[in-house]
């Protein structure tokens, strides 16, 4: 498979109270063209920084070490110039809240269209052809008039579409969604994330798809990364990570889905939370404080990330029988 | 249609606002103790004479038929006759209007040219040194009280540098470029307050619009920052901006009797004080009901331009 995005010991440090504190360490990754990866991991866990630092959108308070390669190309070392031109052309974004995605005073088509206008050269007409075109190919009906409607005469559901259109226009080769439907309600969820499925299938397009749910990643991606507190902590085949989680963090994460098995009862829910910023210690595995599993060697050393069978996990002891059911 | 609607509801709105203040104003006028007559010509007057001018005033007739005739006057543009100029009212703000309005038009013609700009460059270069230098400057302007700002600039640009003159009103029948020379200083001296003022606000409100999520929509469209504030955040942020002017506006409008009285200008503010010091009473009620209307056609025209602006409220 054609590598498209090569991510290599990626680490984003956030500015807090005159201190660069490290949210997001060590994180590489590879996706391949045409391939629809989850990430995955609770809120704070880095995965939106992440994004931000592939698009190059970091707020200013925060700084990124590593190497993001594009086909072949450091994204970290563009020129703010550079940048806006692969940004929305190259690779797009989704992000989770429809409703505040869109300026209220501009119509949602001449949004659009803006979007097409800033990496063609057509005149608005053509623009507003293009953008009626992707209107129609993500579902939104009567799309000519919807041209001129503002977001606030849109559902949330057709927002998140009108976002989409504006993500998809130029057809970029990557399209990051960032937690696309957390902010919608159920139905319209599965409508979203089949129009992404659908997409990806169409436009061939790469899919990075970001999500703290892993009940919506498994419907839409073949390949899966887990991370927790900045780091990733298990790699693998999206049926494989659900069938034999490997890290316990992503088992715990699993056990914390609704499904049909656990109706009735109380939803598993993993106990404490990530570690605050300036509380997190680099020498001893970042799950210790709330993994059942933990043994004394969780707390002497950080793990590293490790291949096995085909897949990575950052555990000391996964691959071990002390783990195999939990 | 809606957009009709809107303008309906608006304009019924500002029509019952203005009869209810028509009536507060005679109302009040009714409650001032003692009959204006005496009030005007004094205690010690001739009662005769104070007849007379009770029968002038038509203070004689019941209240409900002085209000009528006083409400039919104000649809006819009769707002009475000034006691202590012998003319109509209406004559008297006709004549002091254009000075007090091209005074208005030109501060905040001049509030929005620098505040705009200023607040755009403050908004981008946010947390550094020169920008703060700025900011602590508008403080400054704020904190100013704008009679002092007026002698100040009188001292030095009419005294001192002799560039402007200190006040002698030229009309504009005569000379609308001595008009608008004499209109320079104390345009300045509202002007500063007010864009000092704006600025502040317009800087926050770009601040926060910045940080909203369509900005960063915008930008991962690969629409570059400057693009982004000029294109998007400039008019969201303007919108609240515009409430603020429509104040300023009122404001000014209502004419600014230390400005004006400083720079001698013949506008309302000077009129304000020419009826209040005359105890003038018709024309103390017709200014009144002046400085009425001018709250309620701007808070109008300020209804006007946000639905232009907002579509929110334009299709609501």
């Amino acid at each position: 498979m054609e590598q498209l995005l090569d991510i290599q010991g990626l680490s984003v440090e956030v500015l807090n109270g005159g201190r660069y504190y490290k949210a997001v360490e060590q994180v590489g990754f590879q996706i391949g063209k045409g391939e629809t990866v989850g990430l995955v991991g609770e809120s704070g866990c880095g995965k939106s920084l992440t994004a931000l630092s592939i698009m190059g959108l970091l707020p200013e308070t925060a700084r990124a070490g590593g190497r993001v390669l594009f086909r072949g190309r450091d994204l970290l070392s563009l020129t703010e110039e550079e940048k806006c031109v692969f940004r929305g052309r190259d690779i797009s974004i989704v992000f989770q809240e429809p409703m505040t995605a869109l300026n209220p005073l501009v119509p949602v088509g001449r949004q659009i269209a803006e979007a097409f206008l800033l990496h063609h050269t057509g005149s608005r007409a053509e623009a507003r052809e293009a953008a009626i075109g992707m209107m129609r190919q993500v579902g939104l009906s009567r799309a000519p008039s919807l041209y001129w409607e503002y977001p606030h005469q849109l559902s949330g559901g057709m927002k998140q579409r009108v976002v989409i259109c504006m993500a998809l226009i130029n057809r970029p080769a990557l399209l990051i969604a960032d937690e696309p439907t957390t902010a919608l309600d159920v139905t319209i969820q599965f409508q979203i994330l089949e129009l992404i499925r659908q997409l990806n299938r169409t436009l061939s397009a790469t899919v990075l798809f970001i999500s703290h749910d892993l009940g919506v990643v498994k419907e839409v991606c073949s390949r899966l990364l887990v991370m927790y507190a900045g780091l990733i902590v298990e790699e693998g085949g999206t049926e494989d990570v659900l069938r034999h989680p490997m890290h316990p963090y992503t088992r715990q994460l699993l056990a914390s889905i609704p499904t049909a098995q656990n109706r009735g009862r109380d939803l598993y829910s993993i106990p404490g939370a990530v570690a605050p910023l300036d509380k997190r210690k680099p020498d001893v595995c970042p799950f210790s404080d709330r993994c059942a599993q933990a043994s004394a060697v969780c707390f002497s050393a950080a793990p590293a990330l490790r291949g096995l069978n085909g897949r990575r996990v950052r555990c000391f002891l996964a691959g071990g029988e002390a783990i195999e059911r939990c | 249609m809606r957009t009709a609607a809107y303008l309906i509801k608006k304009l019924l709105s500002a029509s019952v606002t203005l009869a209810i203040i028509s009536l507060l104003i005679f109302g009040v006028f009714q409650l001032l103790p003692g009959n204006p007559a005496t009030i005007i010509l004094g205690v010690d007057a001739d009662p005769l004479q104070v007849q007379a001018l009770s029968e002038e005033l038509g203070l004689d007739a019941p209240p409900l038929q002085r209000y009528a005739r006083w409400v039919a006057g104000l649809f006819s543009g009769d707002l009475g006759r000034s006691v202590r100029y012998q003319v109509p009212v209406i004559e008297l703000i006709r004549q002091s209007l254009p000075v007090t309005a091209s005074l208005a038009a030109l501060s905040l013609l001049v509030t929005v040219a620098l505040s705009v700009p200023v607040s755009i460059y403050l908004a981008k270069n946010n947390n550094k040194k020169l920008p703060t230098f700025i900011s602590a400057l508008m403080q400054v302007g704020i904190a100013v009280p704008s009679f002092w700002l007026a002698i100040l600039l009188v001292m030095v640009f009419a005294v001192v540098l002799r560039w402007l003159p200190s006040g002698d009103f030229v009309p504009f029948s005569q000379s609308v470029s001595g008009a608008l020379r004499s209109l320079i200083l104390p345009a300045a001296a509202i002007s500063i307050g007010t864009t000092a003022v704006v600025i502040r606000y317009l800087k926050n409100t770009m601040l926060d619009q910045l940080s909203m999520d369509y900005v960063r929509t915008a930008r991962s469209k690969g629409l570059g920052k400057n693009k982004v504030l000029y294109r998007h955040v400039l008019k969201n942020a303007l919108l609240p901006a515009i409430t603020m002017l429509g104040m300023i506006a009122v404001d000014v409008l209502g004419g600014s009797i230390i400005v004006e009285n400083v720079f001698n200008l013949p506008g309302i503010g000077r009129l304000i004080i020419s009826g209040v010091g005359n105890r003038d009473f018709p024309l103390v009620q017709g200014l009144v009901f002046y400085l009425a209307l001018t709250v309620v056609v701007v808070n109008f025209v300020v209804d006007l331009l946000y639905a232009a602006v907002d579509p929110r409220i334009r299709l609501k």
